[in-house]
């Protein structure tokens, strides 16, 4: 072998042991494996063991109940039901958005397909649904509305929110919520495929129901900021069907969960739901300020929203409990660590002062009598002209306006009218409408174009009606196009329009466009979507987009819809047979009754079968929203401030508006005319008539402007200061003292007593001195503080302006019928002012009592004993003069009050009172707005003390029926 | 074929260690999923005992078949292929009699065979050119129809394998030093293309080709379609094991394992269950006993009584450190994401009857090696004939 190769192959042979070589490559490999595994396991061990924990467990919260609430008795006024809520978290990993967006939408696609299998459906908190044609639209407006947008953008504050967001359509938001910029349902770039649709059970079009059922629980699950096991609520009070199904599919069903849930059930609800409220939904709003207080709020927590729900919330409240398990990688529970649960603790119950069958007998009186009142008023006189009308108790109602009222305050659904299942009757409606429009929208166009447009006074009494509600309410207050706060006051042709009414509605229009009062952008962005608004526009094109925005919009809108009606029955158009029979069709009025064949056979006419369905209360005042159409009382116990009772007629089933709220019912109340959820009794202030007059007693008294045995003589009139002011007994009560002038509410002798309490030293009357002693009087009775009830009440108005006005009860004085009952509390146990009070106790559920709620003294009177003796006497013999309270078998003292606060309307009845005259135990204020006399009032006080102490049978009080007996229109005060 | 062998011959510590990791796979795949450790034990128990068959056969006389079983291989691959399962998008399975096999993984032992003959008989020329291409030819043909599976780690792992038996058999440094010249600054470029490219397509190469190459790279695979979180979890888990781990089987449901937080546990993430379970001891426990195997077979293999021998030895020693390596790597998270079993822990016939065949012949090698005969005293023996 040649010797250089020999040394080259030991060379290589000697200094390269090639296995070695192997050693070394295993060793280091190892070693790289090793020295990781020490990273991992000993440096770093103790955090991954921690984040390991995060992982694999995760706490849930075990719902506590919310405690119940009681009447003053022990009956059940707000409690929960049990039922099943379904909630859904994100628990999944996806490789990316687009298939997150295909697996969740196919999730709420099964999801829903299962729940309406079922008859169940998803909770509708969401503000966009699909309206009767089935397109799109919001369920609420304003504020609101704007908040819900400012939430499905993104945005924390409305103002954050661009224009063209403000005013997205619910089409351009749902556009918005299905691209793939939000939920995915349509994708522009790399649409889902068939197979990839049918993987996920979704078909390849979705119907707009399902599209926003889909949208729905995405955005539930969104609002969690996908935060993983964070569960949502998407679907409430389950049926057990539901349920069943939803647990068979719970392993192809990620991250859903049947949870055990109660709802909230309120008994009574029309009578109660003024004062309890109702639960629902955290807002976003209130949620930040409970987590203020207390942390434990989530966006899913269910929340008092009004009245006593709201007001004892944190006494309600229970607290959640905890519970730590253990899940695998599906979010599905794999064991509950025992030793870490904590077990919920129930809320406290609240215990009213409210007497429930008393708050319920006092709410059926009230719309007994508010509807025998209504009834009385009701005429079919084709003569009757109330621009001809100076008194107030002349004031009726003619059977068309009942007719309007019935498809203005929608008790007819017109846009049934127009639907393929609409009745002859309703088609007929229908077509006339639509002629009617026609011609309407005919004469509009002409007005706004023509060369010779007519002037607003030139014009008959329906177009200017139309204009009206053009201009006020379309263009200003419902759209905002015409901008109010723009408009200078001052100017001349505003003035034209405004209050000479001597130009046309285009000169204004054109005006208001050359003057910039137009909101251009408004008028242009809902037009067409591709204009930006800033394209600079002369003052001739906006009067043109905007004449073709009213013609076009004005026909959407239902409110103009129900003025056209009003003119259709005014012109004879839609006669009264029409609206009944539709009413009938519609289902508002059961057709096996014995009117309907009556009617129908011509043997009762339209007027006296509306009258027959007020007397049965079929047809009740709260529906119609006519004068009077609704009423309070409030009832004390005035040796102790509770509160016994406290109504506003009408009221609402509460039961629809907590747990699930039915959005369409809470939109019906916030439509209708007759106010339901504003609390008659604590936010409705009117002036209390003469049931001041005891104020002014007092003051006198007190004042030593007169003693008892003082008398003033009442012809009819008081003439000392000018304007003279009239008793409301014309030939006048003649020579009366103190008692006699309140028994007789001698407007004269209050006059004479302010005048009295305004003379100086030299003798002369200081309306400011005498209007200083009586307010100081009023707030020494605290009529100038709030009663005292714990849910929220108006502010009330101490008389500020003339004296003489302010003794009989009108000037400014304006106060809550809570506030009077406060008042008349503290007359009936002489002196004592209570912050009168709604709660008694609270107790945990074991019944312990945890808080007792006693009426705090506002202050007490310090009122020499005569002038007590003179008021109550005073009231005793208002009592013994009213004929309807002879025999009534209890002593009653009390204070008539008439109210006139409009001339175009009826008075405000009122009335305070206690019982029984020697030894009060209750004292009460009652008032029917637009009641017309305070007798209406004493009759429902009259009703109340016979049930409260059992003076005849409940059941010839409690009747169901209208009660027309003694009620009056007549104006005695 | 079969010889008269002296049991104090017989390499017990290697058999040790293999029966004694075995079993810790037995517990580890039961812990991981019950259901599956019968089935492991008698793969196991198969195996030993075919281990032990395997090592009385002589091994040269395998050898002699190697071109018939390089056909064999071929067939087979060739046979996923055409008859295979196609699962997780993949083709690399094939039912005999109810047990799915996986060829790719029998494969390696035979490809170990065959080299290890090849470059035995052609051990003077190894660095001759023509040689050097058929080599690469040879090991080619193979690797094609593994990566048409698509089987991308094993393509790799076979290559490796090759490489490394190329090496210890004598490539030479000039040779080798040529390669590397040639394929590490291409790689180092094409990486470099690869990774400075964004996906907004600026850099050297388009954004959609770009995204060929990783796609190709991770296998959009549904197996793999969590594959990030499934690292992570596994590295928690094992990370969560701390010095002494939580113990085998421990009841606690808040394990990675029992939680479901990592799919096919009891295969590629085995050793999350190891990491988890065993803790630090335990999981460098096992990795110091795969070392062992490993140095017991390359130190057989130094007494081999011939270069197929030792070639046969490294290579088994090769095999199993770069599995074990990728296996590991992957679930401590230093690898990407590649599911590979590990040798003799990881539930998985295939795998581990490959596994044990090859112990066997290391074996055998092992029975015959009583003379230390280098491959450079073959050689001299060889020339002096």
């Amino acid at each position: 072998m040649d010797k250089r190769l020999r040394r080259k192959n030991r060379f290589r042979h000697f200094h390269l042991n090639r296995p070695l070589v192997l050693v070394i490559f295993c060793i280091i490999l190892s070693g790289v494996l090793i020295n990781r595994l020490y990273h991992l396991q000993i440096i770093k061990g103790e955090s991954y063991r921690t984040s390991f924990a995060i992982t694999t467990t995760k706490t849930r919260t075990i719902k506590s109940t919310r405690g119940n609430i009681y009447d003053r008795n022990g009956n059940v006024l707000a409690s929960n039901q049990l039922s099943y809520s379904l909630t859904i978290e994100d628990s999944g990993t996806y490789d990316s958005t687009r298939q997150q967006d295909l697996e969740l939408n196919g999730e709420a696609y099964r999801i829903d397909q299962i729940l309406q299998a079922n008859g169940d459906s998803l909770s509708n908190d969401f503000h966009i649904v699909l309206d009767s044609n089935g397109n799109y639209s919001f369920d609420v407006t304003g504020r609101t509305l704007s908040r819900f947008k400012a939430d499905v953008y993104g945005e924390a504050k409305i103002d954050d929110l661009t224009d063209a967001q403000l005013n997205a359509t619910a089409d351009e938001m749902m556009d918005f919520l299905t691209s793939q910029k939000k939920f995915g349902l349509t994708r522009t770039s790399k649409p889902f495929t068939q197979e990839e649709l049918d993987s996920v059970g979704l078909p390849a079009t979705l119907t707009k129901q399902q599209t926003l059922d889909i949208v729905y629980v995405r955005y539930e699950l969104s609002t969690t900021s996908y935060r993983k096991y964070v569960p949502v609520t998407i679907a409430t009070a389950l049926s057990d069907n539901s349920v069943a199904a939803l647990n068979e599919q719970k392993d192809n069903l990620e991250g859903i969960d049947i949870v055990q849930d109660t709802i909230r059930v309120y008994s009574d609800p029309e009578a109660f739901a003024s004062i309890i409220g109702y639960t629902g939904k955290v807002s976003s709003s209130q949620l930040s300020e409970l987590q203020a207080e207390d942390s434990s709020y989530t966006s899913d927590s269910i929340v008092g929203k009004s009245g006593i729900e709201k007001i004892c919330e944190s006494v309600l409240k229970g607290s959640d409990g905890q519970q730590t398990v253990y899940v695998d990688k599906l979010g599905k529970v794999l064991e509950v660590d025992d030793s870490k649960t904590i077990q919920p603790v129930a809320g406290n119950d609240v215990y009213l002062t409210i007497d429930k069958d008393l708050q319920d007998a006092t709410y059926q009186i009230l719309e007994q009598r508010i509807a025998g009142i209504l009834e009385n008023v009701i005429i079919d006189d084709p003569t009757y002209d109330p621009s001809t009308i100076t008194d107030t108790e002349n004031i009726r109602i003619p059977i068309g306006d009942v007719y309007n009222a019935i498809i203005e305050n929608s008790v007819l659904d017109i846009s049934h009218f127009a639907s393929t299942d609409a009745s002859a009757t309703e088609q007929k409606i229908q077509s006339s409408f639509d002629t009617k429009q026609a011609s309407v929208f005919a004469a509009i166009e002409a007005e706004l174009t023509r060369n010779d447009p007519v002037a607003y006074d030139k014009l008959t009494d329906e177009m200017q009606e139309y204009e009206s509600y053009i201009v006020n309410d379309f263009l200003m207050s419902d759209t905002g196009i015409l901008d109010s706060s723009k408009i200078d006051k001052t100017d001349a042709t505003y003035l034209a329009w405004t209050r000479d009414e001597t130009i046309s509605l285009q000169e204004y229009l054109t005006y208001a466009a050359s003057q910039n009062w137009i909101d251009v952008s408004a008028i242009t962005s809902s037009d067409s979507s591709s204009s930006s608004g800033d394209t600079y526009m002369d003052s001739s094109e906006i009067y043109s987009a905007l004449s073709n925005y009213i013609i076009k919009n004005l026909q959407e809108d239902e409110d103009f819809s129900k003025l056209l009606y009003k003119w259709m029955i005014k012109n004879g158009d839609l006669t009264g047979t029409e609206v009944i029979n539709a009413m009938y069709d519609q289902g508002v009025f059961s057709k096996d009754d014995e009117d309907y064949s009556k009617f129908e056979s011509g043997a009762m006419s339209g007027i006296d079968l509306i009258k027959d369905k007020i007397d049965k209360l079929e047809l009740t005042p709260a529906q119609l929203a006519l004068d009077p159409c609704s009423g309070s009382a409030v009832i004390t116990d005035p040796n102790t401030g509770e509160i016994l009772a406290c109504v506003s007629y009408p009221g609402y089933d509460n039961n629809r508006l907590a747990n699930t709220m039915d959005v369409a019912y809470y939109n019906k109340l916030a439509a209708d005319e007759s106010q339901p959820f504003y609390n008659k009794a604590t936010q409705q202030t009117t002036a209390p008539g003469s049931t001041f007059k005891l104020v002014t007693t007092t003051a006198g008294l007190e004042e030593g402007a007169i003693t008892t045995s003082t008398t003033f003589t009442c012809n009819g009139v008081f003439d000392l200061v000018s304007p003279s002011l009239s008793c409301w007994y014309k030939p006048g009560h003649g020579t009366l003292n103190v008692v006699g002038g309140l028994a007789n509410s001698c407007n004269v002798f209050f006059a004479n007593v302010a005048y009295q309490l305004g003379l100086n030293e030299e003798g002369t009357f200081s309306d400011s001195l005498s209007l200083g002693k009586l307010q100081k009087y009023a707030e020494l009775y605290n009529l100038d503080k709030p009663s005292g009830i714990e849910v929220p009440e108006a502010t009330s108005k101490v008389s500020d302006q003339y004296a003489i006005q302010t003794a009989i009860g009108q000037g400014t004085n304006s106060y809550t019928t809570t506030q009077l009952a406060r008042y008349v509390t503290t007359l009936a146990n002489s002196g004592t002012s209570y912050n009168i009070s709604l709660l008694d106790k609270a107790t945990d559920s074991s019944g312990n009592v945890v808080k007792n709620y006693t009426p705090s003294v506002e202050s007490t009177l310090s009122i020499g004993s005569t002038t007590w003796d003179a008021i109550h006497e005073g009231m005793r013999a208002v009592i013994e003069n009213k004929p309807e309270y002879q025999d009534l078998g209890i002593d009653v003292a009390g204070k008539t009050g008439t109210a006139q606060e409009s001339k175009s309307r009826p008075s405000h009845a009122l009335f305070i009172c206690y019982a029984p005259y020697e030894n009060p135990q209750i004292a009460m204020a009652v008032r029917i707005g637009n009641g017309y006399t305070s007798t209406n009032a004493t009759l429902v006080a009259k009703d109340i003390l016979q049930y409260y102490f059992n003076l005849t049978d409940s059941s010839n009080i409690l009747t169901g029926k209208a009660m027309t007996e003694s009620v009056s229109s007549e104006n005695v005060d | 074929m079969l010889k008269q062998y002296r049991l104090r011959d017989y390499n017990f510590r290697l058999v040790l260690w293999v029966l004694a990791l075995s079993v810790i796979g037995i517990l580890l795949v039961g812990s991981a999923k019950a259901s599956l450790q019968p089935r492991q034990t008698i793969g196991v128990i198969a195996g030993a005992v075919m281990m032990i068959i395997v090592s009385m056969f002589d091994f040269s006389w395998i050898l002699n078949f190697y071109w018939i079983l390089y056909v064999l291989n071929l067939g087979m691959l060739a046979a996923v292929l055409v008859f295979g399962n196609s699962s997780h998008g993949a083709q690399r399975w094939i039912s005999i009699g109810g047990f799915t096999f996986q060829p790719a993984e029998l494969s390696k032992i035979i490809l170990i065979i065959f080299f290890a003959q090849y470059f035995m008989k052609h051990e003077n020329d190894l660095n001759k050119p023509k040689i050097f291409i058929r080599s690469v030819l040879l090991i080619i043909l193979p690797l094609a129809l593994i990566i048409a599976q698509p089987d991308l780690k094993d393509t790799i792992i076979i290559f490796l394998l090759f490489a490394i038996m190329y090496f210890i058999a004598g490539l030479s440094l000039k040779t080798i030093g040529i390669i590397l010249a040639i394929v590490i600054p291409a790689a180092v470029i094409f990486l470099f293309a690869v990774t400075q490219t964004d996906s907004s397509g600026n850099g050297l190469l388009k954004s959609y080709q770009r995204q060929r190459i990783m796609a190709f790279l991770n296998p959009n695979d549904s197996e793999y379609s969590d594959d990030s979180t499934q690292q992570d979890n596994s590295v928690i888990a094992i990370g969560s094991g701390e010095l002494s781990g939580k113990g085998l089987n421990n009841s606690d449901v808040s394990s990675a394992n029992k939680g479901n937080f990592i799919s096919e546990i009891q295969t590629d993430f085995i050793f999350a269950v190891a990491g988890e379970e065993l803790g630090f001891l335990g999981s460098a426990g096992i990795i110091i006993l795969l070392l062992l195997i490993a140095l017991e077979c390359i130190l057989t293999a130094m007494k081999a009584k011939n270069l197929s021998g030792t070639l046969i030895c490294c290579g088994m020693a090769a095999l199993i450190s770069l599995q074990s390596f990728i296996n590991i790597g992957v679930a401590t998270k230093i690898l990407p994401n590649t599911g590979t079993p590990l040798p003799f822990v990881s539930y998985g016939l295939t795998s581990l009857l490959s596994n044990f065949l090859g112990i066997g012949l290391v074996l055998n090698v092992s029975l015959q090696g009583k003379i230390r005969v280098t491959p450079r005293a073959a050689r001299r023996k060889k020339t002096a004939l």
